[in-house]
């Protein structure tokens, strides 16, 4: 009996042993994860972006290059290239300045912020909400429009449905992608937009919606400028979108306009500027 | 104007729209998440607009009827915009479709304005059947699908 309960004894201290040997192991092998800022950091790159306009045989091919030293340094290729062929009548090109076999260049300095599929932004190791949206091209994802609106204790139907009771709005957008990247879901997920003009011919304001799978709800909002199409506004965007769920007599909603920092302030190259506070709403 | 004349000037006004909404609202739902780039995009609007703007053209141009080509290059977007709604509403189970507000509003019809004008442009020239229109046809259906590729 006795040397049963020995048995017991030392049995229970091998397996504390072995679980707590198990712990330390796995808690000096496991990498830290990364923060935004260190990742951001890693991820931005100065460039030369390089736009070639060339009308050639009914043809007018816009290239796009942007090269530099940190891509190959952090990316370890030399340069990103986009290329779209378009045909277009000789006339046409006369117009916009191309005569045959002419071409046009224009050269800037640009910051990037510039990823593959498989590095996402981790941006969730310091915030709540995802900061950025980004396009793709090609295989990179660009950094594009900071987020600028979340919501809470609600899903994207609702929001989208109280947005679409305004006039105007609509759920039938012509838009390019964007992609927000969601750890829950371990994958980049596409936007879901509506606007006040499906085209957007004479401007427009355009909100761009995800999903998280937290149950969060994150936005960009913006105001396009009439063709061709730019940000030209956040903030007034955010604010018009943000009075949707704070309208008299409402009382499902609570917004709390620019009350959560995302650390995303930020001006276009069209002069839209964000504060980097996003505005949050919670559904009652 | 006999009975094939008609149906086929009926087809080019109501179903034009329509094959361009299927391509619209197929790659909006059907391509594969993992295939879409902003590439790709640009094809999808080059093939949406383009199809039927070749199509308009080549109509205007064999028939010289310059009614049904002019009022099927006014009406092309103002359906398609009516059945890629519909199409989405029946396909996609997240779309919400417009209140009728947005339908009748005048900003609606202030964006649709342009693009009538320059289709319709497009078609009558097409229909005119001279060399020289022929050429102003087909660039203001290009110039068309540059003003689509624009927007972001």
């Amino acid at each position: 009996m006795k040397k049963m309960k020995k048995e017991v004894i030392i049995g229970t201290i091998f397996v504390v042993a072995l679980l707590m040997a198990m712990t330390f192991v796995s808690a000096i092998s496991a990498t830290p994860e990364k923060s935004i800022e260190q990742w951001t950091q890693e991820h931005t790159v100065e460039v030369e972006h390089t736009t070639i306009y060339k009308y050639e045989q009914g043809y007018l091919e816009i290239k796009e290059i942007y090269t530099g030293i940190d891509l190959e340094k952090k990316l370890g290729v030399d340069n990103l290239t986009d290329v779209l062929k378009i045909p277009v009548e000789a006339k046409v090109a006369e117009e916009i300045g191309l005569r045959e076999g002419e071409e046009k260049i224009f050269v800037t300095e640009e910051e990037i912020v510039v990823t593959r599929e498989d590095d996402p932004p981790v941006w969730w190791t310091t915030y709540d909400y995802p900061q950025w949206t980004y396009k793709i091209s090609g295989v990179n994802f660009i950094r594009d429009d900071p987020i600028n609106l979340v919501w809470d204790n609600t899903n994207k139907a609702m929001v989208k449905s109280e947005i679409l009771e305004e006039d105007d709005w609509t759920d039938n957008v012509w838009e390019e992608d964007r992609w927000v990247y969601d750890p829950g879901y371990g994958y980049w997920m596409l936007d879901d937009p509506v606007a006040d003009s499906t085209y957007g011919w004479s401007g427009r304001y355009h909100a761009r919606l995800w999903q998280m799978s937290d149950g969060a709800v994150v936005s960009n909002a913006h105001h396009d400028d009439p063709f061709p199409h730019h940000a030209d506004e956040y903030e007034p965007a955010e604010s018009l979108v943000a009075s949707f769920f704070n309208q008299p007599g409402d009382t499902d909603w609570t917004v709390h306009g620019n009350n959560w920092w995302l650390n995303n302030r930020y001006t276009n190259d069209y002069g839209a500027y964000n504060n980097g506070w996003a505005t949050r709403t919670v559904y009652n | 104007m006999n009975k094939k004349k008609m149906i086929l000037s009926v087809a080019m006004i109501v179903l034009l729209p329509l094959l361009s909404a299927l391509m619209y609202v197929g790659y909006d739902l059907y391509i594969p998440i993992i295939l879409r780039c902003t590439e790709l995009e640009m094809v999808r609007r080059i093939i949406v607009l383009g199809v039927p703007a070749v199509l308009i053209i080549y109509y205007g141009c064999t028939t010289g009827d310059k009614i049904t080509s002019t009022l099927s290059g006014v009406f092309l977007i103002p359906i398609f915009d009516i059945y890629s709604e519909i199409l989405f509403e029946l396909l996609d189970p997240d779309f919400i479709m417009a209140n009728l507000s947005y339908w009748l509003s005048w900003n609606r019809l202030i964006n649709l304005t342009p693009f009538m004008f320059i289709y319709g442009l497009m078609g009558y020239f097409a229909s005119r059947r001279t060399k020289a229109s022929l050429v102003v046809a087909i660039s203001l259906g290009i110039l068309m699908i540059l003003l689509f590729l624009g927007i972001d």
